[in-house]
């Protein structure tokens, strides 16, 4: 008894929802988030804003994994079974997506972005050449110019440490690239991480015990949850920050090259056009921002008493002065 | 008719997939009456196990059973911890999940290099997630070839493959828990001091029965990052929601509860199909996913109320087959 009237349920519902996906010949554009941040959010704006600007014909499914394996899973599963093109916003969604498309047979084009290294991440062997029908942006920040800026800042700076939270598979890919870039230009490195937020205070005391005389945070959103006591402790020493968001400037680093999410998503979503207008995938290789403002903020600055040199200040896209 | 069949299809991939999950949970909830949280961190460890293992060139078979290993040794720590430390289940099995999540992540820096030495030098580092080429042969490979081979849909492969394994757990698990020590595990479970009265080793039943389940937990968890072709160390959120879910689910709608072991295990089979599909189909009415933590905590309330509605509903039986025979 009961068992049947579960089944009518769901037959019911299926039935609901059968009707309002029947269309003509709109284009099925399917987007998973892996989880609800401003940086994904905006990126899926700047998506669905070029998809507007070139006036395509199309019906969005958008699916929110909550950073949940499970729903990543299933909601991967929905979205290649049904769509003419599916979008995977960060790394897991992505893998999700192609996994899924290989468990339902399906040929869906896949795109993603907010990536960092794609090829690290195992979603292609070659960036420059995708030929698994994926494609996307990435949203490697310039890790070597960020970690340049510390000898443009006029101060005696030797020795430079980075932070992060070790369950951020993108930040390992940015401590090697700083680790390479310090080597370039002549700093020692060193770096601690962490996997909960309560650790970061004393991730920040090694730092400075060993000596450090700038700071380094990447792009990484454990660390930003904990930004605070970062900059408490920073302040403390005096060490001057160098950001790799723009974000973290309001919650208080000197400096960033910042990387615009929104024209992130926005380039993703050209890419999807010239797909749909005849393009193939394998033509078009995985595209990064080019236009990456430096964007100073003096009163974080003043507040460890440093000026920045007027070189610095004349090379600025934006300087924050309140 | 299409979107009935994947919505049938994805909750049976994934429904056969968090089955194990479901039993590793059930043994440790239901038979031993302990709330072990090691789940959460097992599930991500057995399955950057067998991603390491497939890298490594392991057969996929045996990279499971080396995951259902691992699985055992956390949750003997689980158990040596609740019951020689005396610490509380609880907690010891929160420490086990601490452990886990970096012990996958330095599984998951090893698999990393080992894909690419050249340009990859993560050994010994903790990397997140690391994804392998979906054409990678894994468990599901060869069931999948198969039916290729009849023109039937690959992703049947799957769920025949992973049908079998629960099969084989559930034929094991009935076959052990009818054994002797299988009985006594059960025994400690219902009450620990009678046990202990009738001569059984309870510390010792205890700490079996949670290397038993978090061995399974372990095995889903290699399942599901072979499904994924991906380990990431945060596969592990939510799964003891899942697997307390369609424990309860099974419980509650599909058999009474009480019912012999076979049928009490086929009900968390069940259940975890159940819970797939409920979470399949409130996904396509909802279109957005936003809501849906929303709906899966009024569809908890409404699970966990079942047996109250039915004992109402019987009692309400009760008393209008009274009243009818009063009038008579």
């Amino acid at each position: 008894m009961k068992v049947k009237r579960l089944l009518l349920a769901a037959l019911a519902a299926t039935s609901m929802v059968a009707v309002t996906a029947c269309d003509g010949d709109v284009v099925q554009i399917g987007i998973l988030k892996f989880v609800n941040i401003a940086p994904l959010n905006d990126a899926e704006d700047g998506f669905v804003s070029a998809l507007d600007a070139a006036g395509v014909n199309y019906k969005l499914t958008k699916k929110d994994a909550n950073a949940e394996g499970a729903l990543v899973a299933s909601s991967s599963l929905t979205l290649v079974g049904e769509c003419d093109l599916v979008l995977g916003i960060a790394t897991p969604s992505a893998s999700g997506l192609i996994s899924a498309r290989e468990t339902k047979g399906s040929d869906v084009p896949i795109f993603f972005t907010a990536v960092t290294d794609p090829e690290f991440s195992g979603l292609m062997t070659d960036d420059q050449a995708p030929d698994n029908n994926v494609t996307g942006t990435s949203d490697m920040n310039p890790v070597r110019e960020q970690v340049e800026l510390f000898t443009k800042l006029g101060l005696e700076i030797d020795k430079i440490g980075m932070i992060y939270c070790s369950n951020e598979t993108n930040s390992v890919i940015q401590k090697d690239l700083a680790q390479a870039a310090a080597d370039e230009f002549d700093l020692d490195f060193v770096y601690e991480t962490f996997t909960e937020t309560n650790q970061v205070a004393a991730a920040m005391d090694t730092l400075i015990e060993a000596g450090i005389d700038g700071l380094y945070t990447p792009t990484d959103s454990t660390l930003v949850s904990a930004y605070s006591t970062v900059k408490a402790k920073a302040d403390a020493a005096n060490l001057p920050i160098i950001a790799g968001e723009e974000a973290c400037l309001e919650l208080g680093a000197v400096a960033t090259l910042s990387i615009n999410y929104f024209d992130l998503g926005r380039i993703t979503g050209e890419m999807a056009v010239e797909f749909l207008s005849g393009k193939s995938i394998s033509e078009l290789p995985v595209r990064r921002v080019e236009d990456m403002p430096l964007i100073l903020h003096v009163d974080n600055a003043e507040g460890i008493g440093l000026t920045f040199p007027a070189e610095l200040l004349a090379e600025a896209d934006e300087v924050i002065d309140n | 008719m299409r979107i009935v069949y994947n919505i049938f299809t994805n909750s049976l991939n994934l429904g056969l997939i968090y089955a194990l999950l479901g039993i590793g949970v059930y043994i440790a909830y239901r038979v031993l009456d302990i709330a072990d949280l090691g789940a959460e961190g097992v599930f991500p460890l057995g399955g950057a196990i067998t991603i390491l293992m497939i890298v490594l060139g392991v057969p996929p078979a045996l990279a499971v059973f080396l995951a259902f290993i691992a699985g055992g040794i956390m949750g003997l720590l689980t158990g040596v911890l609740h019951t020689k430390l005396k610490i509380p289940s609880l907690l010891a099995g929160i420490i086990t999940m601490v452990i886990c999540t970096p012990l996958s992540q330095l599984l998951n820096g090893a698999a990393n290099h080992a894909i690419n030495p050249e340009r990859f030098d993560t050994l010994g580092e903790f990397v997140g997630s690391v994804s392998i080429d979906p054409k990678t042969n894994t468990l599901f490979t060869f069931f999948r070839g198969i039916f290729k081979g009849w023109t039937i849909p690959e992703e049947w492969g799957i769920i025949v493959t992973s049908l079998l394994a629960v099969a084989m757990i559930v034929g094991l698990l009935y076959w052990f828990f009818g054994t002797e020590l299988g009985i006594t595990i059960r025994a400690t479970g219902k009450n620990k001091v009678m046990s202990r009265a009738q001569g059984i080793n309870t510390d010792s039943r205890v700490i079996l029965g949670l290397v038993i389940s978090n061995a399974i937990v372990a095995m889903s968890g290699s399942l599901f990052s072979q499904f994924m072709v991906t380990s990431n160390s945060t596969f592990g959120q939510g799964t003891i929601v899942i697997g307390l879910a369609s424990i309860l689910l099974g419980e509650a709608v599909f058999f009474f509860k009480k019912s012999n072991f076979a049928v009490s295990l086929l009900g968390v089979v069940v259940g975890t199909f159940a819970y797939q599909l409920v979470i399949n189909l409130a996904m396509r009415v909802l279109e957005d996913n936003g809501y849906l933590k929303l709906v899966q905590a009024v569809l908890f309330i409404l699970i966990l109320c079942i047996p109250l509605f039915k004992k109402n509903y019987a009692n309400l039986k009760k008393k209008m087959k009274a009243r009818r025979n009063a009038n008579a």
